[in-house]
């Protein structure tokens, strides 16, 4: 029983070693976000990692920072609003109509080509709402490729680095 | 009593607005030190002119693995978005002849975000921002009115500077600052109006739209960056903003906003693929920001902390002259009929104190057990029993009649007194006008002619 008693600690210590270890690599993908030439507000994108059953995993990126807006965001809001994580790492200003930007999505590397699935959802303030103005399936080739967009965004393009 | 259709809108309209504009003095002194905190953190490179940005885009390549901006901020600091050979995003502060970072880019600390927000929309988002507009746009009546009034008080726009009469705390203060500070307010409510306008697409459209250039496929291709005539002649003091091309895909191009245009720029050739002038509005939208938030200049950033504090004190003397003014002027609450009056006390105030002497007057005669009626100049009228008149007068503006005594010289001819009337006049002003009781000797001679 003492022995019993000496070993959880080690054993507990020996897990959570390993486990430190084996955080899941992420991989960089370079990414164009280019609007179309709306006029109004800046747009709220945000871009989520779908598990294969369509549900929200991780958010990869949000463009926005004024969080009065969030809740307007509706799919996602059910999703981040419960617990609400510090997203400053992730997040950067809106851009307007006709802009564009460049931004780096770390994308844990064990999730591609396993049936997950990238969306990018936009909002506009007193304007529109799309829950998936593009959604794809997370490959190695759809990493590479440029996707077009059904709302506030023209188009996308990736680039791993 | 009578007061001017003027004073009268200018209280209204402070009264109205100034809850609102309470709040947003008190955060607009609070964002105005953000420009004046953010230069003191020393980032800022001279020479800019001197600097081009062929250099910059090689010492910025040499020392990350990829960059996405390049953005020359207001304030003279150079600011980069790059990726790091960690491949971890980071917006730097660069020094941009070696590309060296200085300092990294500071999350917005949380008193300027909840200030802006407070700020510009009261947390009621379009609705507030609405708000937040139309009270602008009082402040704006407000000051504008205010200018008036000051004009007249001072006896004319050429005379706004002169001397101010000696008075109470209070009222020297609201003329003194006023006179100083009208300008900066009516720029900040008028800029403030313009942000709003713009929130709420009132104004023209700004989309701009991109020229295309011919070029001929036979133009020079360079391998080196700095070698390229255009990021070689073109020095950072001319740039706002550069995109970089996301990738070398000669299709991928640099987009380059200067001052006045935004240029599409080929990363190979350095030819102009197409090119966009920002129209007017674009333009106005730029320094009405830059004129309302301070961005990049200490010396204004000042001056609008100082104009949204004068602000709270015209709220407070304002509010306090009005009090004290309803004090002086409070009705006399048992007068005798005005014909029953052997003794007639006739008023021309503006801003009360000639009314305060006139009831001073009145209340010792009236202890004195004299029938006494006291009433504006404006209600000059026939009195049954009336021997002696007295008259206590300031006068307002370049020679003119205190708001309630305006009529008086229209009324005077209808009226015909009964009784043989011995009058006296008193008039009150200061020698630092030059139209020194003007109103007061009118008045003394209107009434000579007759008798």
């Amino acid at each position: 029983m003492k022995t019993l008693f000496k070993i959880i600690p080690a054993m507990v210590l020996a897990g959570l070693l390993l486990s430190a270890f084996t955080t899941t690599e992420n991989k960089a993908v370079k990414c164009l976000i280019q609007m179309t030439n709306y006029t109004g507000e800046g747009a709220y994108v945000i871009v989520s990692l779908l598990n294969p059953s369509g549900d929200y995993e991780e958010t990869l990126y949000v463009q926005g920072k004024d969080s009065e807006w969030f809740s307007e965001i509706p799919e996602w809001w059910k999703f981040y609003g419960k617990y609400r994580p510090n997203i400053d790492a992730i997040s950067s200003a809106t851009i307007r109509g006709g802009e564009r930007t460049v931004t780096v999505l770390q994308i844990p590397a064990d999730k591609i080509d396993k049936g997950y699935s990238l969306r990018f959802e936009t909002s506009v303030e007193d304007q529109d709402y799309y829950a998936a103005d593009i959604q794809f399936e997370l490959t190695t080739e759809n990493l590479k490729t440029k996707k077009e967009g059904k709302g506030f965004i023209r188009y996308i393009r990736m680039l791993p680095q | 009593m009578t007061i001017s259709i003027w004073r009268y809108s200018h209280f209204v309209l402070a009264l109205t607005s100034s809850l609102f504009l309470i709040i947003a003095s008190v955060t607009g002194v609070i964002l105005a030190i953000e420009p004046i905190s953010h230069q003191a953190k020393g980032y800022a490179i001279k020479d800019l002119d001197e600097v081009s940005l062929g250099t910059t885009i090689d010492a910025l390549k040499e020392n990350y693995d990829d960059v996405f901006v390049l953005e020359l901020e207001s304030s003279g600091f150079v600011k980069a978005s790059v990726l790091t050979l960690e491949m971890e995003m980071l917006d730097i502060y660069i020094d941009p002849n070696t590309g060296v970072q200085l300092g990294e880019v500071q999350e917005r600390p949380f008193i300027y975000s909840f200030a802006t927000n407070l700020h510009r929309s009261l947390f009621l988002k379009s609705i507030g921002r609405f708000f937040v507009g139309l009270i602008s746009l009082l402040l704006l009546l407000i000051t504008i009115t205010g200018v008036l009034l000051l004009a007249k008080r001072q006896g004319g726009f050429k005379r706004l500077f002169s001397k101010v009469q000696k008075d109470y705390f209070e009222l020297r203060y609201h003329v003194i600052l006023s006179r100083w500070f009208f300008i900066p307010i009516v720029i900040l409510a008028f800029t403030g109006v313009y942000l709003s306008a713009e929130k709420f697409e009132l104004l023209p459209n700004t989309t701009i739209t991109h020229k295309e250039i011919s070029n001929t496929d036979t133009a020079e291709r360079f391998e080196h960056i700095s070698d390229v005539p255009f990021f070689k002649t073109t020095t950072l003091d001319q740039i706002r903003k550069v995109e970089f091309p996301f990738s070398e895909d000669p299709e991928e191009y640099y987009q380059i906003e200067l001052k006045d245009k935004e240029l599409k720029v080929n990363q190979q050739t350095g030819q102009i693929i197409s090119s966009a002038d920002y129209p007017f509005v674009a333009l106005a939208s730029r320094l009405s920001w830059m004129l309302h938030t301070g961005e990049g200049n200490v010396f204004w950033s000042v001056i609008l902390l100082l104009a949204s504090a004068s602000i709270l004190f015209f709220i407070y003397s304002g509010f306090a002259m009005t009090l004290k003014r309803r004090k002086k002027v409070k009705a006399i609450s048992i007068m005798p009929d005005k014909d029953d009056c052997e003794l007639v006390i006739l008023v021309g105030s503006e801003t009360g104190t000639t009314f305060d002497f006139a009831r001073r007057l009145y209340t010792s005669l009236n202890a004195a057990g004299k029938k006494v009626y006291l009433t504006e100049l404006n209600k000059y009228c026939t009195f049954a029993k009336a021997k002696r008149i007295i008259i206590l007068t300031a006068t307002y503006g370049e020679g003119e009649p205190p708001s309630n005594a305006r009529k008086f010289e229209a009324i005077f001819p209808t009226v015909q007194q009964p009784n043989k009337i011995r009058y006296s006049v008193v008039g009150f002003g200061s020698l630092e006008y030059p139209d020194y009781c003007k109103f007061a000797i009118k008045v003394d001679a209107t009434f000579a002619n007759t008798s």
